[in-house]
């Protein structure tokens, strides 16, 4: 088993996005100043995530008790490989958006800039924070600061939309963490005496628990981490979309959501552990709902003519990717679904970056707007393909290998069915992407409109999203890096 | 050494003279009058701590007034349970005592206030005779005691509506202590002895009998109209909200709550469990009532337009808590209860205070002129951001502490119509904070105007603000304190 060390390490990495609020707040006046910690702060979280996984890589995990409040209920940081997996996605893709970030902003003039900025970094904290956690209170505790911090972020415009997006948003994720997160998590306390995340579960040792209970509340676990969009609980994701799209870039597409299905993860593979749960029937339920809801968004975002809405129905289909693959309980299957969160990261941070860069090079917000944008605006919009063929599932996209697990992963879980899931699902995001491939490449701009003003979109928006999708190809040569720490985090291989 | 060994009789006494004296000088000269009371308050608070650590460390003391032996004398007996509440009510009255001096120049023509000054001392000195004592009729004539000087405190307000509230405060009040004194009545008559332990004693061999099943029903309807449970609530709300900041402050932090105290005492320690379980059901009955209570408190509260109705209201949910934990009959469940005691006077308590300073600056308290208070009063805003969390239960505050205990004692006794209308009165509560947090920090304010944040009153509001963070984070200590009381509450269960 893995050796577990005390380290600062953790609490470093957690403490550079808390603290930075105070010199971004500090310049307030000097934007250039600002920008700079914003910058320098994200790199240094990036850089010291990043050194936590040159430890963890060698098999061991770092340990850190914040504090005891009570015998077994405490809250501490346990970086495992899994943690770590999610911290580096979520660290560097929040260095890139805080360029891309800057060249929003700045081209779109948007005000209180400085209040962007500080939220931001606290919902970085609070992300990383989740990542590491050790116990399922801690990142019970991380999740809602993340609701809490990413709140004034959404309602950032102030006008009556984003105001009332805003509120749907805290209203949805505080209404299911609280009431069905919540109970599930002190049930489990009472039934196993221990919160900690343990490979292979913390049940599996414990004589007398209540099977039918605890079936109940791994619903009550899926659907109160609302943040994973699972149906009926997916509405706030579409009203969050008020958000500046570098909020709903970095936020909504890695980390509020990958928080969600990481903490579903977390509770399938640490705390009911996989084997445990093939003798409780509920989770064929959840993979019975995240097929639901897999194809039903895919239908819905078809009809959207709103890009973001478009996407935002996309990422809710991809989310229940994640949870499907864990629910089918299999190895393969939870290292698909775990792939899956870097895979899809990856490839829907590079469409909100182009959707955020059609709006602010030309402020257009609609599908139906697009035509013949292609041609003003050729790198962005090559980025946009590479990550629509990934989520699409084509080679040599990241998409793919998820997929493939995933399938393998449908077949060793003797769950077949999921593999027609998973062919119609393509299908369908084809569908909704390929109209915009027309549109753009295809269509002839409308002739009564004047298209000298169509532009490329800034460098400091362009660089980041043609890193992103560079390296959305890049995953799919090089999938190892992923796959190791994945399998570590698995307990198999390392 | 003697004053040890007098402590349980000084820390009620010393008050009530200190009260007369302040009379006396007060005719004299008024100036000293205030440092007379903060002197007392601090003394008080510091005889409750020693008195907590002589308690603590050498088990209960029964105290012999007079050295008459009961059952002929009166006996003051501190056992775990009590002396948490004493010590909880002293320091919140020390606490406060640096708030008085600016409140009662703003709001206490300056002819009355050292009546005030005295009269409130005199309330103090009650509440604190009813936790200590071990004698029934000393029960009600403390209650009586800290009641008249409650009415007139609030009617010491001076305006049409404080009249009004203070005299229907009077009638109800009154009807309810009548209840309690015919309870205690009968109770005499079934046992012949006024001495909580004897009585208790003796009590087993009467169970069936008619006299103590109706002193068992008059004393709860009493005991539950002077705590203001739903629907014996319509007092409340008035009384808090037309007395003087600083009473409004004091009493939601102490008066209601004490009551509940005398509601455990008498279920646990005269009753006992037994006799609810053999006899009538009165726990269950007056559980579900509570449950009804945290409901009704939290929708009531959520459509109120003044900030002092406002958490007039929350107090009518919040005694539900405590009421409903204690009613579990499980460990756990009265450990949540205790917890929330202390964790409830706290935040209150300080919620009242921010209502103090905002009526300081507007002379008024209604919800609608909070917009973008934070501008014009960062402290008092902050502060009122701490005390929502932890109304809401937010970790890290006491709140959720005594909600998880709440909750676990809930789930322990498989009351799962309680958990869920505790965590959905933790929304409620979260929505009827949000409305005023919204306005606070997210709305532009109406005009530019500075406002006086006085030191005097920021500290005590801070130090509260502190005491429920710590208690939040460490709740270790008083947990096993609380556990120590209730071991021995629950010992009478055979």
């Amino acid at each position: 088993m893995t050796e577990t060390v005390y380290s600062l390490l953790p609490i470093y990495a957690v403490l550079i996005p808390l603290i930075l609020p105070i010199p971004i707040y500090l310049f307030r006046n000097y934007p250039n100043g600002r920008e700079f910690f914003s910058i320098a702060g994200s790199l240094a979280t990036f850089i010291t995530v990043f050194l936590i996984y040159t430890k963890v890589k060698t098999g061991i995990s770092l340990e850190y008790t914040l504090f005891e409040f009570l015998p077994g209920l405490s809250l501490k940081f346990k970086v495992d490989a899994f943690g770590t997996y999610f911290a580096l996605m979520a660290s560097f893709l929040w260095f890139l958006t805080t360029f891309y970030s800057i060249g929003y902003m700045r081209g779109n003039k948007e005000k209180n800039q400085t209040r962007f900025f500080l939220f931001f970094s606290l919902s970085m904290f609070a992300a990383i924070s989740a990542a590491f956690s050790g116990n399922l209170l801690t990142i019970y505790v991380f999740y809602e600061i993340i609701t809490f911090s990413t709140y004034p972020l959404v309602a950032h415009k102030q006008t009556k939309e984003a105001i009332q997006g805003a509120r749907r948003y805290l209203s949805y994720l505080l209404l299911t963490s609280v009431l069905l997160f919540l109970p599930a998590l002190v049930y489990t306390y009472y039934a196993a005496g221990t919160l900690d995340f343990t490979l292979g579960g913390i049940f599996a040792s414990k004589e007398n628990v209540n099977k039918s209970v605890l079936g109940l509340m791994l619903l009550f676990f899926v659907f109160g981490s609302a943040k994973a969009a699972v149906m009926p609980f997916h509405l706030w994701l579409p009203s969050a979309m008020v958000a500046p799209t570098p909020v709903s870039a970095l936020l909504h597409a890695v980390a509020v959501v990958k928080t969600g299905v990481f903490v579903i993860i977390r509770v399938f593979v640490y705390i009911y552990g996989l084997d445990f749960l093939k003798t409780i029937s509920t989770s064929n339920l959840v993979t019975i709902f995240a097929a639901f809801t897999i194809i039903v968004a895919s239908m819905v975002a078809l009809r959207q003519d709103n890009i973001k809405a478009r996407l935002a129905y996309s990422t809710i289909s991809q989310l229940s990717y994640i949870v499907l693959s864990v629910s089918l309980l299999s190895i393969t299957g939870a290292i698909g679904a775990i792939f899956h969160i870097v895979a899809h990261g990856f490839a829907k941070i590079t469409l909100f970056f182009w959707a955020g860069a059609v709006y602010v090079a030309n402020h257009k917000t609609k599908v139906s707007e697009l035509n013949g944008i292609a041609k003003h605006m050729p790198y962005s919009m090559a980025a946009f393909t590479v990550g629509a063929l990934s989520m699409i599932g084509f080679p040599p996209m990241a998409g793919l290998i998820s997929k493939w697990f995933i399938a393998t992963g449908a077949v060793e879980g003797s769950k077949p069915w999921v593999i027609a899931v998973l062919v119609i699902s393509a299908l369908l995001n084809a569908g909704y992407f390929v109209p915009i491939f027309i549109n753009a490449y295809l269509k002839k701009p409308e002739p009564e409109h004047n298209h000298s003003h169509l532009h490329e979109a800034p460098k400091l928006m362009l660089v980041p999203m043609l890193i992103t999708a560079t390296l959305t190809i890049f995953i799919f040569f090089y999938p190892e890096f992923f796959l190791k720490l994945a399998k570590l985090a698995l307990g198999i291989g390392g | 050494m003697n004053l040890k060994m007098n402590l349980p009789a000084l820390v009620v006494v010393f008050p009530f003279f200190s009260a007369m004296m302040m009379v006396a000088i007060g005719i004299f000269n008024r100036k000293v009058v205030p440092y007379i009371f903060q002197i007392t308050a601090t003394i008080t608070a510091y005889f409750a701590f020693s008195l907590l650590i002589e308690v603590y460390t050498n088990g209960p003391i029964r105290y012999y007034f007079g050295n008459w032996i009961p059952p002929v004398g009166i006996e003051y007996y501190v056992d775990y349970l009590n002396i948490l509440f004493v010590t909880i009510i002293a320091s919140i009255f020390f606490v406060m005592s640096f708030y008085f001096p600016l409140s009662v120049r703003k709001e206490i023509p300056e002819s009355k206030s050292y009546i005030f000054y005295s009269v409130t001392t005199l309330f103090a000195s009650g509440l604190l005779g009813i936790t200590i004592t071990g004698d029934m009729f000393n029960i009600y004539v403390f209650t009586e005691i800290s009641s008249i000087t409650a009415y007139a405190l609030i009617a010491i307000g001076g305006n049409r509506r404080s009249y009004r509230s203070s005299f229907n405060y009077l009638i109800l009040g009154t009807i309810g202590a009548s209840f309690i004194v015919l309870g205690i009545g009968y109770l005499y008559m079934a046992t012949g002895t006024l001495n909580l332990l004897d009585m208790q004693e003796r009590l087993q061999h009467v169970y069936n009998s008619k006299i103590t099943i109706s002193a068992a029903a008059i004393i709860i309807v009493g005991l539950s109209l002077k705590m203001a449970l739903f629907p014996l609530h319509s007092w409340l709300p008035g009384a808090y909200a037309h007395s003087p900041s600083t009473i409004s402050a004091f009493m939601s932090a102490t008066s209601t709550k004490v009551m509940a105290y005398l509601l455990i005492r008498f279920v646990y320690t005269i009753f006992t469990p037994n006799f609810a379980t053999k006899i009538i059901p009165i726990t269950d009955i007056v559980m579900y009532i509570s449950l009804i209570a945290i409901i009704a408190g939290s929708f009531l509260a959520l459509g109120q337009k003044d900030l002092k109705y406002m958490f007039a209201y929350s107090s009518v949910g919040q005694i539900g808590y405590i009421v409903f934990g204690a009613m579990l009959i499980n460990a756990n469940g009265l450990i949540g209860s205790i917890y929330h005691f202390l964790s409830h006077a706290i935040v209150k308590g300080g919620l009242f205070l921010v209502a103090g300073i905002i009526f300081y600056n507007f002379t008024n308290t209604k919800i609608e002129i909070t917009n973008g208070l934070f501008k014009k009063m960062p402290f008092t805003s902050i502060g009122f951001l701490i005390f929502a969390l932890s109304m809401i239960g937010i970790p890290a505050t006491s709140g959720f502490i005594s909600k998880w205990y709440l909750v676990m004692g809930a789930i322990e006794t498989g009351n799962w119509i309680g958990v869920t209308v505790i965590l959905l009165s933790s929304l409620l509560t979260a929505i009827y904070f949000w409305r005023v947090v919204d306005r606070i920090f997210f709305k532009a304010p109406d005009d530019d105007v500075k406002f006086n944040e006085p030191i005097s009153m920021i500290l005590p509001t801070y130090i509260l603000a502190g005491c429920s963070i710590y208690f939040g984070l460490f709740p270790h200590q008083l947990v096993n304190y609380a556990q120590k009381a209730v071991l021995l509450l629950m010992e009478t269960i055979k």
